[in-house]
C-alpha cells in the first residue's frame, strides 16, 4: 500500500481519537493528566458534530449548550455516528486555548489562543507560534497516549468493552467506568 | 492573512527530507525565481502563484529580513486569477460575433473564428478589470520541521504543496492521523499495526435500538 492509500485508509483513527479524548473526559469531569504537562481541564465546548462511518451525508450536527452531555450526542453514538469535528477548550495553568478540532486530518480550525501580550509584529509573530506549539505539543501527547493503548492489545480488551457501557449509558460517567490500564 | 494576526485556521504539512547547510542562501534565490509575477491580459494564463512577502503581499523584494525569522521562513502565498463573469462575457461575445458577421458579411462563424474572437473579447474584457487576488500565509519552523498554511481547502492546499516542493525540494505530507502516528517513537509492531489496524466497531456492545 502506498503512502496516500495509508493516509486515506486510516483516517479513522482522528475519529476514534475524539471519541476516545470524549469517554475519557466524560469518566474524570473533563481533567486529563497529559505527558509533560500534568493535569489539564479539557473540555468538549459548545459544537459537536458527528457523521455515520462510511455515510457521510448521515450527519448529526450538535450546537449551543453542552452537546457532548445531551441525549441526542449518545444517541447518534448508538446509531453508529462517529466524532467527525468538535470545538475544545484547552486549560493549562489558567490559560486557555478554544479550538475546533477535524477528525479526518487533525487539523485546528478557528483556534483562540491565550491573550498575545506582545505589541511588536514580529514579537506578535513569535508569541503566536509559541502558543499554538504549545496547543499543538498538547493533543500530540494526547493523541501519542491514545495510539499507544489503539495499537495494543489493551483497546479491544478493555477500552472498547468500557466504551460500549459508556455509549448505551444514560448517567454520566465516572473515573470507575475508564478501564484500569 | 494568520501568522500575524488573525484566524487561526490552518492546515499543517510535515517536511520530509533534510536542509542544505547554506540553506538561507540557497532558499533566498530559490524564493526570489518563483517570485509572483502578476498576470497580464495578454498572456494565456487564466491563473498564476508566486511567493510574496509575508506582510506585505504587494511586495516580491526579498531578503533574510524580511523571509527568516530566527527558526522560520515566512512567506506569502499570492494566487491571482482572472474572474470574468459568465453572463458578462456571453454578451460581450455575442455583440462582437454579431458586428463580426456584418463586418465580413457571414451569416455563420467557424470554430475558430468564435475561438479566436472569444480570446479578443477576454482580452478586453481583461484589460478593464483586476484578477482577483488570494494572499495565504505560510509558516516554516525549520527546527520543527513543519509548516502551517492558513488554509485549510483542498484545492489551494495542492496546489501549495507542489509549489512548496518545486521551490524547495523537499516534500510535504499532510497532516493526518497516520502521518502524525509516524511522529511519535513507535515500536516495530506499533508501526506495522499502525498501518493495518481496522476501524473499531462501537456498535458491538450496545443495545439495538427500540422505536
Amino acid at each position: 500500500m502506498d503512502l496516500l492509500d495509508l493516509i486515506n485508509s486510516q483516517r479513522f483513527l482522528g475519529s476514534e481519537f475524539m471519541m476516545w479524548i470524549w469517554f475519557k473526559c466524560d469518566c474524570y469531569d473533563g481533567i486529563l493528566d497529559v505527558k509533560g504537562h500534568g493535569k489539564l481541564e479539557v473540555v468538549f465546548d459548545d459544537a459537536l458534530t458527528l457523521e455515520a462511518y462510511m455515510a457521510e451525508t448521515e450527519r448529526s450536527d450538535l450546537k449551543g449548550g453542552a452537546p457532548a452531555f445531551s441525549p441526542e450526542a449518545k444517541t447518534a453514538l448508538r446509531h453508529g455516528k462517529r466524532v467527525s469535528k468538535a470545538k475544545l477548550r484547552i486549560v493549562k495553568e489558567g490559560r486557555e486555548w478554544l479550538f475546533t478540532l477535524k477528525a479526518e486530518d487533525l487539523d485546528i480550525a478557528s483556534a483562540k489562543i491565550p491573550a498575545v501580550l506582545s505589541r511588536d509584529d514580529d514579537e506578535r509573530f513569535f508569541e503566536r507560534m509559541y502558543l499554538l506549539e504549545e496547543l499543538e505539543e498538547i493533543l500530540e501527547r494526547i493523541y501519542e497516549e491514545f495510539l499507544h493503548l489503539r495499537l495494543s492489545s489493551k483497546w479491544g480488551a478493555l477500552v472498547l468493552p468500557a466504551m460500549y457501557t459508556w455509549i448505551g449509558m444514560d448517567d454520566l460517567a465516572t473515573p470507575e467506568h475508564y478501564p484500569n490500564i | 492573512m494568520g501568522a500575524f494576526q488573525g484566524n487561526l485556521t490552518y492546515k499543517t504539512f510535515f517536511v520530509q527530507g533534510e536542509l542544505p547547510e547554506d540553506w538561507k542562501t540557497l532558499y533566498l534565490n530559490s524564493i526570489r525565481k518563483l517570485e509572483f509575477k502578476p498576470l497580464t491580459p495578454d498572456a494565456e494564463a487564466e491563473e498564476v502563484v508566486g511567493w510574496v512577502s509575508i506582510e506585505r503581499p504587494l511586495q516580491t523584494d526579498f531578503h533574510l529580513n524580511n523571509v527568516v525569522f530566527n527558526s522560520f521562513i515566512n512567506l506569502g502565498f499570492r494566487k491571482d486569477r482572472w474572474t470574468i463573469p459568465s453572463d458578462l462575457l456571453k454578451a460581450h461575445l455575442e455583440e462582437a460575433e454579431g458586428e463580426y458577421k456584418i463586418q465580413n458579411e457571414k451569416k455563420h462563424l467557424s470554430r475558430f473564428e468564435r475561438e479566436d474572437l472569444k480570446k479578443r473579447v477576454k482580452k478586453l474584457l481583461k484589460e478593464r478589470s483586476i484578477p482577483k487576488m488570494k494572499v495565504i500565509d505560510m509558516s516554516w519552523d525549520i527546527d520543527r520541521k513543519r509548516v502551517r498554511f492558513w488554509s485549510q481547502s483542498g484545492t489551494v492546499c495542492e496546489l501549495f504543496e507542489e509549489f512548496f516542493e518545486e521551490t524547495f525540494d523537499l516534500t510535504l505530507q499532510p497532516a493526518s492521523p497516520y502521518i502524525h502516528g509516524l511522529q511519535f517513537e513507535l515500536s516495530e509492531d506499533e508501526l506495522e499495526s499502525l498501518a493495518t489496524v481496522e476501524p473499531s466497531n462501537f456498535m458491538a456492545g450496545v443495545p439495538s435500538i427500540e422505536y
